[in-house]
């Protein structure tokens, strides 16, 4: 059996100002799942993406990733607003101190995947809000993750771009097969995304419950309608209303 | 009338009401005997910038107060965005140095005056050093401010990749500073210029600056050339305001909008 891509076992995270932020999780992420995280604002979700990219450590219990090669996308696209879309998207394969060739060749693909080749000389105030979240994601997506952290990184598009990033994100994830751990704040968003869902609760942040959805690789707006999803989606919404009261 | 034209038309129409009433006041309220107070505005003009030789005599001390900020600028540029640097790279050096950073801005330039003197004389380096005084303290907080405006996202990003922290202020908090120290650059630069000129009063040993000028002429009852030397002296301030307001949009203002988000 390969090595689970994240493990967490019995893992806290106390901040020195006494926040529990995380307790007691157990979490285990086998490579190639695109696992999405649910839950209030405050039960700790940043706070375990951080944990998985090694920002922050566990303050009891075992976190273990078994990447270095980690890719983080947050709510905001954070480009650097002095460099054009192709230099940002250069920016962590020339950290990473790649050849100045191959950060040229793969700058070239990752524009081209997402979708910006005809942006590379802009900046980024000259694109639209969707466009920076492609450009923000090509920025990761150039150092080939493994191990691909999304925090709420459609919340704030309009729902037609969020929706056509989604089948973008997900034709992304089967094409280059990095594992995935997403949050968002819609419950639509995380079944249509995730092969798991796993559901948090807040006071002290913790893992609720888990699904495993039941949709294969072929997803649409028909799956968004089914009534299998909306099953799913009720009950998930009733275990998100019971961990908030 | 448009809008553009009002912006052009208005102060240009109040200019000229200044200058109506600099004449009437001049022309009508003081007797010839006592129109050095106030001379008439041609006659500036005539006696003081088309006469080539009090031009000149004019334009020697404004340059050698110029080179006086401009060097006295770049000392405190220097200094400042050291310092800046090392408050934003610890903690304790800020927490160390920021209150004096502070203390210094509220330092009476007049009553160190002495202590100048004493360590540096009457002549040029004093001069120099008043400017550097007067010109630090915006350069220090514009480059802290802007160093540290650095989102926490982007520092997670450099932390991933295992950024050295000289990678990270080279790639990510210089950059990201540059439109803030340029602001700290500009208000300073304007700063400097009055400090160059305060201190020609104080050091006058060596070549006079525009300020000595404006002394002199003041005690030689000389009308024309004082307000010819304060109109220059004005106008130096201007210029060096208007020179870094465009170093900056050279450098930033492809990817800074100031008045955009
Ligand atoms: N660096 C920190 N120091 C202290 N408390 C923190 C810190 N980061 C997060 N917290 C607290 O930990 C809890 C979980 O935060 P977070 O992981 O950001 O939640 P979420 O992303 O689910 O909204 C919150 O109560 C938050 O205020
Ligand atoms: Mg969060």
């Amino acid at each position: 059996m390969t090595a689970a891509a994240v493990e967490f076992s019995d893992v806290g995270v106390r901040f020195p100002n006494g926040t529990t932020a995380l307790s007691k999780v157990d979490l285990t992420i086998q490579p190639g799942e695109f696992v999405t995280l649910l839950g209030p604002s405050g039960c700790g979700k940043s706070t375990l993406l951080r944990l998985a990219s090694g920002l922050e450590s566990a303050t009891s219990g075992a976190a273990t990733v078994s990447t270095d090669r980690i890719g983080y996308v947050f709510q905001e696209a954070t480009l650097l607003p002095w460099l054009t879309v192709a230099r940002n998207v250069a920016l962590l394969a020339e950290l990473d101190g790649l050849p100045q060739r191959e950060v040229s060749s793969r700058v070239a693909r990752t524009l081209e995947l997402v979708g910006l080749q005809d942006f590379s000389q802009n900046r980024p105030h000259q694109l639209s809000g969707g466009m920076r979240m492609r450009a923000s994601l090509a920025r990761s997506l150039v150092r080939d993750p493994e191990l691909f952290l999304f925090d709420e990184p459609f919340g704030a598009l309009d729902e037609f771009t969020r929706e056509r990033l989604n089948d973008d994100l997900r034709a992304l994830w089967q094409r280059e097969r990095f594992t995935g751990v997403f949050v968002t704040h819609s419950i639509a968003e995380a079944i249509y995304m995730g092969t798991r869902v796993v559901v948090m609760g807040a006071h002290p942040g913790r893992i609720i419950r888990e699904y495993d959805v039941p949709f294969g690789a072929e997803r649409d707006e028909h799956t968004r309608y089914s009534a299998e999803f909306a099953a799913l989606s009720s009950e998930i919404s009733d275990v998100l209303k019971g961990a908030m009261s | 009338m448009s809008r553009m034209t009002a912006r052009v038309l208005l102060p240009v129409a109040f200019a000229a009401g200044v200058v109506a009433i600099w004449y009437l006041i001049s022309g009508l309220l003081l007797s010839p005997s006592r129109r050095f107070i106030l001379p008439m505005p041609h006659e500036i003009v005539v006696v003081a910038f088309l006469d080539g030789n009090n031009l000149m005599d004019l334009l020697r001390p404004l340059a050698v107060s110029a080179g006086v900020a401009l060097i006295g600028l770049l000392i405190a540029a220097v200094i400042g965005i050291v310092t800046a640097t090392l408050m934003s790279q610890a903690r304790w050096v800020e927490t160390t140095l920021y209150p004096y950073a502070v203390a210094l801005q509220s330092v009476p330039i007049l009553a160190i005056v002495p202590l100048i003197a004493f360590a540096l004389g009457y002549g040029f380096g004093s001069r120099i050093l008043v400017v550097v005084l007067i010109a630090l303290f915006p350069i220090i907080t514009n480059t802290l401010f802007g160093l540290q405006s650095v989102s926490p996202q982007m520092r997670d990003l450099f932390k991933i990749t295992h950024s050295s922290r000289w990678t990270t202020l080279r790639r990510l908090e210089f950059p990201a500073a540059l439109p803030a120290i340029f602001t700290g650059l500009r208000i300073s630069a304007g700063m400097a210029v009055v400090g160059a000129i305060v201190a020609d009063f104080f050091f006058r040993r060596g070549q006079s600056g525009i300020g000595l000028a404006i002394d002199t002429y003041r005690n030689l009852l000389d009308g024309e050339m004082l307000y010819g030397a304060i109109i220059l002296a004005s106008a130096l301030g201007l210029v060096v305001f208007w020179l870094f307001g465009l170093l900056s949009k050279l450098a930033v203002g492809a990817w800074h909008q100031p008045d955009r988000r």
